[in-house]
C-alpha cells in the first residue's frame, strides 16, 4: 500500500516521508524541486502538480499498489505580500499552487483513494485561522483550502469513506522560515535574536515548531477512525 | 465502558466533563457549570512540573435534538476560549488542551490521548481537537 507525499523536498514534507518510510509505507514523493535521497522505498516524482502528465504519473504509480492516503504538503509564499505590492500574476499563481491544485489532485486520485477508504491530509497553515496583515493572498488560499478540505469531508467520507483533514502548522522551523526571519529583523531594524523573542511572545509554548512534530500530526490524522478534521499545532498562537 | 470512564494514558491528566441530556436548563448546565468546573480542576496547573500535559475532555450525548445544536455550540465554545486563555496563561511548561467527543467514541479518545501524552504533541497547545464527525453532529 502506498502513500503520496507532495511538497517533499520542503522541511515539512521531507519530515513525513521519513516518518512513512519509518512505519514501512511505500512513498511517493513529489516535487517540483529536485528530490534528495530520502529513503528505502521511496519513489520520487519530480514534476509541476499544475501538469496534467504529473497528475497522471502519480496516479500510475499506485495503480497496482493501492493508495491508503495523500498529503498535500506543498505550497509557496511567494506572491503574497502588502497590498500595495501586489500583482495579478503572483497573485493568481499562489492561488493555483496553493489551493486549485490540490482539488485537481483529489479527482486524479479519488478512485485509488476510495478502493481503500483513504485519508487525505491538506497541510495549510495557521493563517487558515485568522487573518495576516501583509500576508492576505496566502490567508486567502490557505482559508480556502481549509473550508474546500471540511465540505469535501464531508461529502466524501458519506459517498466513499475517504476522509478529509486540515493540519494548521505555526511558524515552523525550515529554511523558509529561517529566510524570513532574517528577512523581517532587518525589516524592522532589529536584531534575529529580537525578532525571534517578539515572535516567542506571541507564541505560548514560546518556540518554533519542529517539521517531526508535524508528522506525528500527520501520522495521528491518517488512521481510518474519527480524528479532528482540523487539527492547530502551533504552540498556542492561534485560538483554535 | 464509556468516554467518560476512559483512563488517562501515562503522562497526561485528564479532566472529564459530561454534558448530561436530561436537564432543564441547559445555559446553566452546559455552559455555565462547566467553565467553573475546569477553572477548579485546573488550578494547579502552574504549580505542575514542566512538560505537564493536561486534556480537558468534553463528552457530550450521543445523540440530541436538533433545538439542544446552540446550546451545544456555546458550551463548546465557552470551554475553547477558557482552555486557550489558561494555556496563553500556563504555556511555557504545561501543555492545556480540549478534546470533544460522544460518549460511544472510547476508542478515538483513547488514541487522542496517547497522541497528546506524546512528545509529539507538546507543540499542540490550547487546541480543540473535536472527534464528532460532521455529520454525526
Amino acid at each position: 500500500m502506498s502513500v503520496i507525499v507532495t511538497g517533499a523536498a520542503g522541511a515539512m514534507g521531507a519530515a513525513i516521508v521519513r516518518d512513512f518510510v519509518e512505519q514501512g509505507k511505500r512513498v511517493i514523493a513529489q516535487d517540483v524541486r529536485e528530490i534528495g535521497a530520502i529513503g528505502e522505498g521511496v519513489v520520487a516524482v519530480e514534476g509541476d502538480l499544475r501538469d496534467r502528465l504529473c497528475l497522471e504519473r502519480l496516479r500510475g504509480e499506485v495503480e497496482t499498489s493501492g493508495l491508503e492516503a495523500v498529503i498535500a504538503a506543498h505550497g509557496t509564499f511567494a506572491g503574497s505580500g502588502p497590498l500595495e505590492k501586489l500583482e495579478r500574476e503572483s497573485t493568481q499563481r499562489l492561488m493555483e499552487i496553493n489551493f486549485s491544485v490540490i482539488p485537481r489532485l483529489l479527482d486524479a486520485l479519488l478512485e485509488p483513494l476510495g478502493r481503500r477508504r483513504g485519508v487525505v491530509v491538506v497541510i495549510a497553515s495557521q493563517a487558515a485561522l485568522r487573518g495576516e496583515p501583509s500576508n492576505s493572498v496566502y490567508s486567502a488560499s490557505k482559508w480556502a483550502l481549509r473550508a474546500w478540505a471540511e465540505a469535501m469531508d464531508a461529502r466524501l467520507r458519506e459517498q466513499s469513506g475517504v476522509r478529509v483533514r486540515t493540519i494548521c502548522p505555526g511558524r515552523t522551523l525550515s529554511p523558509l522560515l529561517n529566510d524570513a526571519l532574517d528577512n523581517f529583523a532587518r525589516v524592522e531594524g532589529i536584531t534575529r535574536e529580537e525578532y525571534e523573542q517578539r515572535c516567542f511572545s506571541l507564541i505560548p509554548a514560546r518556540r518554533f515548531g519542529k517539521p517531526e512534530e508535524i508528522a506525528a500530526a500527520v501520522r495521528f490524522l491518517v488512521a481510518p477512525a474519527p480524528r479532528p478534521n482540523v487539527l492547530a499545532i502551533d504552540g498556542g498562537e492561534v485560538p483554535w | 465502558m464509556n468516554a467518560q470512564q476512559a483512563r488517562a494514558p501515562a503522562g497526561i491528566e485528564l479532566v472529564t466533563v459530561q454534558l448530561e441530556e436530561e436537564v432543564a436548563d441547559r445555559g446553566r448546565a452546559w455552559v455555565e457549570a462547566p467553565v467553573w468546573e475546569v477553572v477548579e480542576r485546573v488550578q494547579h496547573a502552574q504549580r505542575l512540573e514542566a512538560g505537564s500535559s493536561v486534556a480537558v475532555v468534553l463528552v457530550v450525548p450521543d445523540a440530541e435534538p436538533g433545538s439542544s445544536a446552540p446550546m451545544l455550540s456555546a458550551a463548546i465554545a465557552g470551554l475553547r476560549g477558557l482552555l486557550h486563555s489558561l494555556a496563553l496563561e500556563v504555556g511555557e511548561h504545561v501543555t492545556l488542551n480540549l478534546v470533544v467527543c460522544k460518549r460511544h467514541q472510547r476508542a478515538e479518545l483513547r488514541e487522542t490521548l496517547e497522541y497528546l501524552a506524546s512528545d509529539d504533541a507538546s507543540w499542540v497547545q490550547g487546541a480543540t481537537l473535536d472527534l464528532r464527525e460532521a455529520g454525526c453532529q
